[in-house]
């Protein structure tokens, strides 16, 4: 059942086009993440949503009901904004209840509601302080409290967490996704960072270029990626050029056959690339020869540790090979060392080189 | 170090005239005279009995009030025109209303002068305050711009999404937050007006003196009255007053700017 639907948004700033044709629907509950590098327009379809921007084209419902022309004020989404634009003449209290003051509630209903919200954020004694007491978790956890205390019918979020430092960010991201666990509110999330996405995300849509790429649940998008720009903006990634042989096999230029996961929209003999990340490559002690692995034979050219995982860099000719060692290796290498490479054929994949836009 | 007693005689050099007519007025003698001979207050009371002085201060202080209340009243949906839709009228409207600033304050007196007495404005004390709004505008609007580009865009977004109209959000948002841009910008719109001379020149008529005016013409008539250093070291503790409570008031945005950081 579809709850929110969004269907051909086209958006120009003058002569530049910031959305085609973008279209996705999201079930009630849903939380939907726009992931994409800046300038995607992701954040344009954001403000779209909120009322802020009047597309060229196309069409926002909710639950049926048409949003266009409807003026911000009036949709009742609730918005938490990347830097939280907190009222700073205001108290927490007053904040949080400003939306409830808006909608002429009564002064009862208003303090419980207001309380029930900063008891959610686990804020409750910071009712009478302003917000430049707080520190910066604690007023995003107000901004928070202040865009659902309306109980709105849409939730956005802009950036939640690129104003926090490395370890609060991983802390409210637990701390987030619970609350909007609990609330069973329809989210729609904006970010650049892919694990924030797939760590609050039911879908993910990966935008570039104003256009959406992929649509799909944060596995899928990982694992299958529709195009070499998904695969590279969600992850890292090896690419290898080559040509396709058959649906299964590649061949790549410099470094020989390999088998692929099989794709069926990839035409034989035509241009490819073949993509590995590189947590799917392992370190061998001997060419595997049944078959089973893809292998390659190459010298280790940088060796990183870094503590949860060791970074190596092995080239073969002109190719080199990103690897990701989750465990100390028993292998003691140098730089300078020959090294045998694996991965499974089911790890790696094809993606055409005609719509290549990375 | 260099720049430390640079700045030191820097302040020297501008505060020193002041200082002397302050200290000057404390004079005994019936003359101005530097250092002054004897201490005593005796002519601040005499300027207290000078009853075109004292009228003359009053009206400035009033004119200036009247202006001041009128630029910024006027500056207010200026500034908001021109942050909020940057055209290319905008822009000509914002260079215009700043001209009055950085013309030659005598071509404007006398600007003034002939275009109210053309309209048939002369004679009464409207060309006066008139011509004092059009000069402080661009004062108060520099100010009122500064608080308005200071303030958040998305805060009003977000008072937009929670359910707050247009004039909502401009009433219950933007106003409290530029509100000492506002008083700052009425105090030099004011101080602006208290101290011009030039075009109050061309304007006055015997009415409509103000306190620069009188000062000025007492001066043609008897230069070293110290009833005239008495009044203007008044006149110097009056502006410090409006320049400490404006610069009390700006402050206070500061202090609201590092809640928002």
């Amino acid at each position: 059942m579809e709850y929110l639907h969004v269907a051909g948004l086209e958006h120009s700033y003058g002569s530049q086009r910031v959305l085609e044709n973008v279209s996705f629907s999201i079930r009630a509950g849903e939380r939907l993440c726009l992931l994409g590098p800046s300038g995607c327009g992701k954040t344009t379809t954001l403000q779209v949503l909120a009322g802020f921007v009047k597309p060229d084209r196309g069409q926002v419902t909710i639950k049926g009901e048409p949003l266009d022309g409807m003026p911000p004020e009036k949709r009742n989404i609730g918005i938490m904004f990347q830097n939280y634009a907190l009222f700073p003449h205001m108290s927490v209290f007053d904040n949080v209840a400003f939306g409830l003051r808006m909608r002429g509630l009564e002064k009862k209903e208003i303090t419980t509601r207001v309380g029930d919200a900063l008891t959610l954020v686990r804020l409750p004694h910071t009712a009478s302080k302003r917000p430049a007491q707080l520190s910066g978790g604690e007023q995003q956890r107000i901004a928070f409290a202040r865009a659902i205390v309306i109980r709105p019918r849409l939730l956005l979020l802009d950036e939640p967490f690129s104003n926090l430092d490395a370890r609060l960010r991983l802390e409210m991201r637990t701390e987030l996704l619970d609350l909007l666990r609990e609330l069973d509110v329809a989210t729609v999330m904006v970010t650049h960072d892919q694990e924030e996405a797939m760590a609050i995300a039911d879908r993910i849509a990966v935008m570039y270029k104003g256009r959406i790429e992929q649509i799909d649940i944060p596995n899928e998008v990982y694992s299958n990626p529709s195009s070499l720009f998904v695969a590279r903006f969600v992850g890292e990634t090896n690419v290898f050029d080559g040509r396709a042989m058959g649906h299964d096999k590649v061949m790549v230029d410099g470094l020989g056959e390999f088998s692929v996961r099989k794709n069926q929209s990839i035409a034989n003999n035509s241009k490819v690339k073949l993509l590995v990340r590189p947590e799917h490559i392992e370190l061998a002690e001997k060419a595997d020869m049944n078959g089973q692995w893809n292998t390659v034979e190459g010298t280790v050219e940088r060796l990183l540790f870094l503590g949860h995982r060791t970074e190596w860099v092995v080239r073969k000719g002109e190719a080199r090979f990103l690897v990701w060692q989750s465990q100390p290796h028993s292998l003691m290498r140098k730089v300078g060392d020959t090294v045998t490479l694996r991965w499974r054929p089911s790890d790696c994949f094809l993606v055409a080189s005609e719509h290549v836009n990375a | 170090m260099i720049l430390r007693a640079y700045v030191l005689l820097f302040v020297i050099f501008l505060i020193s005239p002041i200082l002397a007519i302050s200290i000057g007025s404390l004079t005994e003698t019936s003359f101005v005279v530097f250092p002054p001979q004897g201490i005593s207050l005796k002519w601040y009371f005499a300027a207290l009995e000078q009853r075109a002085l004292l009228q003359s201060l009053a009206f400035s202080l009033v004119l200036g009030a009247i202006s001041a209340t009128a630029a910024t009243v006027l500056a207010l949906p200026l500034g908001l025109a021109i942050v909020r839709f940057s055209s290319r009228i905008n822009n000509a409207v914002y260079l215009l209303a700043m001209t009055p600033a950085m013309l030659p304050a005598v071509f404007l007196g006398l600007a003034f002068l002939i275009g109210y007495s053309w309209v048939g404005f002369g004679g009464s004390s409207w060309p006066l305050i008139a011509a004092h709004v059009v000069m402080t505008v661009p004062f108060a609007l520099s100010l009122i711009l500064v608080g308005l580009r200071s303030v958040d865009g998305s805060l009003e977004l977000a008072a937009r999404s929670l359910g707050a109209s247009q004039f909502r959000t401009f009433v219950l948002i933007t106003l409290p937050l530029i509100l000492w841009s506002l008083a700052a910008g009425w105090g030099f719109a004011f101080l602006i007006s208290f101290g011009a001379l030039e075009v109050s020149l061309f304007l006055s008529t015997s009415t409509t003196v103000t306190l620069p005016v009188q000062i000025y013409t007492t001066l043609d008539w008897s230069p070293l009255d110290p009833t005239l250093t008495a009044i203007s070291s008044g006149v110097v503790i009056i502006t410090l007053a409006v320049l400490v409570i404006t610069a009390r008031t700006v402050q206070m945005d500061r202090f609201l700017k590092r809640g928002r950081s």
